[in-house]
This record gives C-alpha cells, structure tokens and sequence, in this order.
C-alpha cells in the first residue's frame, strides 16, 4: 500500500511547522510491518503485543545538508513516522 | 560469590602493533589483575587468539560457563577495533550509515543482539594513520588501574545541549543528579565556554549535533532564539577537555563515541579517556532523538542509564539495565521495535571499566 498524495502533503506540513528549514524538501517514504520477534520478547521477559503486529506503518524522511559555521557539511534527517491515515506516531531527528 | 572481571585482549595483534613496547601493556594487565582482585572482583585474563569477532564472541562464552554462579560477570576489552575488533552490523535503518561498529554482539548470547544479557566494556586504543601510540594506552590503562582507589570528584553535573533542543534535553538532564544549569549553544560556543564548568563534575552530559569528519560537536539555534545567533555554531572540542576528574560522560552526539581512525586530539570521546573520565558512552554512527518530550532514542537510554548510575549500580550493569528498560518502554508504546530503536541499541558504545561505579 501507498500513502495518498493528501496524506504526505499534510505530513509535509506537520514537519514544516516544526522544521521551517525543510520547507523545499521532497521526504522519502518507506512502509514498514510492525513486527516483533518471539525470540526479542522472551529475552525481555514480555508479552506479545498482539494488536498491534502486522500494522503497515510509513517512515517519511526529509534531508538536508547545513554548513557549520568551521565549513564543514552536516546532514539533517528528519523521520515522521504515521499510520496509513496520516496520523503522526513520532517524529524524530538526526543529532 | 564474588563478581568475576575478565580483560580480553589479543597478545599477538597487541605484539605486532606496539612491538616491544607490548610487553608494558601485557604487564599492565596483570597489574589491572591484581589491583582487581584488592578490590574483592576476581579476575582473568582471556588472551584471545581469534580474529573474528564471532568467534571471540564464542570465547566469551564459553568463559562465562565457568562463573554461572556469580553475582555479576564483567568483559573488559582491552584494545581498540585492531586489537579486539568491532563486530560491524548491518544498519537497520534508512540513513547515510554503511554500517554500525558496535560492541552489542559481545553483549549478547544469541542472535537477537540489540538485547543485552552480559556486562561488556572497552579501554580503546588509538589508531591513526600516523601510527600507533602506545602512550596513549599505557596513560589510559594507568589511569584506570588506579581508578578503584579514587575518590570520585565533585557532586555536581553538568549539561551542554543545542539550543533547538533543551526541553527535550532538560528531559533527560533532570534525573541527572545535582544538575546545576544546563548550558545552551548557541549562545554558547567553543569560544565563549568555561573550561571550570565541566572541572570535576560527578556527570557530564551532551546533547549535541556531530561528524565523524570533524573533531567538533556543534550547537543548533533554536525556535525563537536571536537570528544573529549562527544556526550550527562550533560548540565543544577536545581542547575544552580538560581537569574532568572522574566524570561520567554520556554523549548523544551523531559519531560521538566514532574512534576509528582517531587520535585524543581528534576524537573528543577518546580525549575524555586520557584526561581520566571514569566512563565515555557514544556513538559510533548518527544517532537520534525526539524533537519534544517525551524522551525516545538516544535522550531515552542515556536518561535511563543515570537513573541507574544514580542507584548504585556499577556503570556496566546500568548501561545493561538502561538498554532493557529503553525495548521494554518502546515495544510497551508502539507494540515493536523500530529500526532506529534498534539502531540506538546497537550504536552507543561503552568506553570505560564497567566494573566501577559511583560511591
């Protein structure tokens, strides 16, 4: 499944409220299955979060490179990670 | 039972580095051996023959089989990625990374290896193009040797975050005992930075942008700061490391724990390590963090690591103790792991003897 057009633009604007700099940049978007492994949660001594597995959750990506003020180049990652209907999980960004 | 230190290290790759000057750094394991054993944590010595990190991850353990029974069994790698090398894992994430150098594996019994179940530190080496110094890693290790008789400096901590991130950073910096004021770049930067503010502090805490480029950590302006302020200021570099006593130093700076290929002059990580820090934790790879409370990412696990350090707990079993906690806080939230979970786990490194802790 794809995200719809409407969707990623309202994403898009979501993080642009927040990250102004992003403003001209086009994010990257990848699905991904909520999954866990049996073996992770018996290491951690936890249930199996069962209503949630198996959930397609999409991770936009915005990049953009800034000079330090000593000249060097500093990439920022911006990650929103929704639902597939847009609602915002968690926003990250790189350090 | 008493707990059980093991120091590994490769006697013929530290031969063939430091030539005859490896026979010191021999000699200094077995007085870290003994000044261990003072300490009531019986020690040995595992000098490894393998290569792969696999099949050392193998030694441990079988090593470990021996000490079941023990209250707490501690690895301390001695040597950098050319000594005892990293194991280099796929990154799970979709960013600029090729990979993740990272101890983890050592940590762990099975595949799932973002899960911590053993206690593993390193004392890193330097390896730069220049050649090896072995000055370096005798200093460190003499340090160390010595760091159980210490008294551990000062009470109070200090904190040093990107402007764009202080409320998230003053998240994290609250369970930072004795916190006095976090200071903010920019209007701070390298320029203006007092050396005194991070003098024999108990905690030392960074919230910072960095590079494995470049041997700096970097400040971001911030929502409503002054548009003169510059937007990614040079805000700390290993010239500011300086009198810092026994610090326990936590750094979630992009590449801040990044060692290979460095020096103490270029790596602020390995510089907190010969000014005699008790412990650095960063990471290897870019790093991440929320942008508003609540805590997630790097600020989640270093916030739960000096939770722990704050209970008592030896450094190693908090870094342990703060990786468990921080998949059981997010699998609780979002029912899983995600890939830049995952990848935190994996990427921040434990430089120091995690047999030590705060008295």
């Amino acid at each position: 499944m794809e995200l719809s057009k409407k969707i990623v633009e309202n994403v898009k604007k979501e993080i642009i409220k927040k990250f102004p700099e992003m403003a001209q940049v086009e994010p990257t978007c990848v699905s991904k299955t909520k999954k866990v492994s049996p073996e992770l949660l018996s290491k951690l001594k936890v249930s199996f979060p069962k209503a949630v597995v198996g959930e397609e959750v999409f991770v936009l990506s915005f990049r953009k490179m800034f000079s330090t003020t000593d000249g060097f180049k500093i990439t920022k990652i911006v990650k929103a990670t929704v639902d597939r209907h847009g609602k915002l999980l968690k926003t990250i960004v790189s350090k | 039972m008493k707990s059980v230190a093991i120091l590994v290290s490769n006697e013929k790759r530290l031969k063939l580095k430091y030539k005859k000057e490896a026979d010191a750094i021999l000699k200094k394991l077995e007085k870290y051996k003994t000044f261990l054993t003072d300490e009531a944590i019986e020690t040995r010595i595992l000098l490894t023959k393998k290569i792969e990190p696999s099949d050392i991850r193998e030694e441990f353990s079988s090593f470990e089989k021996k000490y079941l029974n023990r209250k707490e069994v501690y690895f301390l790698i001695i040597g950098g990625d050319d000594i005892v090398p990293f194991f280099k894992l796929d990154n799970p994430t979709d960013d600029e990374d090729d990979f993740i150098y990272s101890d983890s594996p050592y940590a762990s019994r099975d595949e799932e290896y973002s899960i911590p179940e053993r206690i593993v530190g390193r004392l890193p080496d330097i390896n730069d193009s220049e050649g090896s110094d072995s000055k370096f890693f005798l200093s460190v290790l003499d340090n160390f040797i010595f760091k159980h008789k210490l008294k551990r400096d000062g009470s109070k901590s200090f904190g040093y975050t990107a402007s764009v991130w202080k409320k998230t950073s003053k998240a994290v910096y609250r369970v930072i005992k004795n916190g006095e004021k976090l200071i903010i770049t920019p209007p701070v930067t390298k320029d203006n930075f007092e050396k005194e503010w991070i003098a024999k502090k108990r905690y030392l805490y960074f919230n910072l942008h960095g590079s494995k480029e470049t041997n700096c950590w970097y400040g971001q302006r911030g929502f409503g700061d002054p548009e003169e302020y510059p937007y990614f200021p040079v805000a700390f570099i290993p010239e500011l490391v300086k009198d810092v006593g026994s610090s326990v130093v936590f750094s979630e700076a992009c590449y801040g724990g990044y060692i290979f290929g460095k020096t103490d002059s270029t790596a602020i990580s390995l510089k907190f390590l010969t000014e005699n820090s008790d412990l650095f934790i960063g990471s290897s790879a870019i790093a991440y963090g929320p942008i508003e409370p609540p805590s997630t990412e790097a600020d989640l696990l270093c916030k739960y690591f000096f939770q722990y350090v704050n209970k008592g707990l030896t450094y190693g079993s908090a870094f342990l103790n703060a990786k468990i906690d921080f998949a059981k806080k997010m699998i609780r939230t979002q029912g899983f792991l995600d890939e830049d979970d995952i990848k935190t786990l994996i990427e921040f490194n434990f430089f120091g003897d995690p047999t030590l802790r705060i008295v």
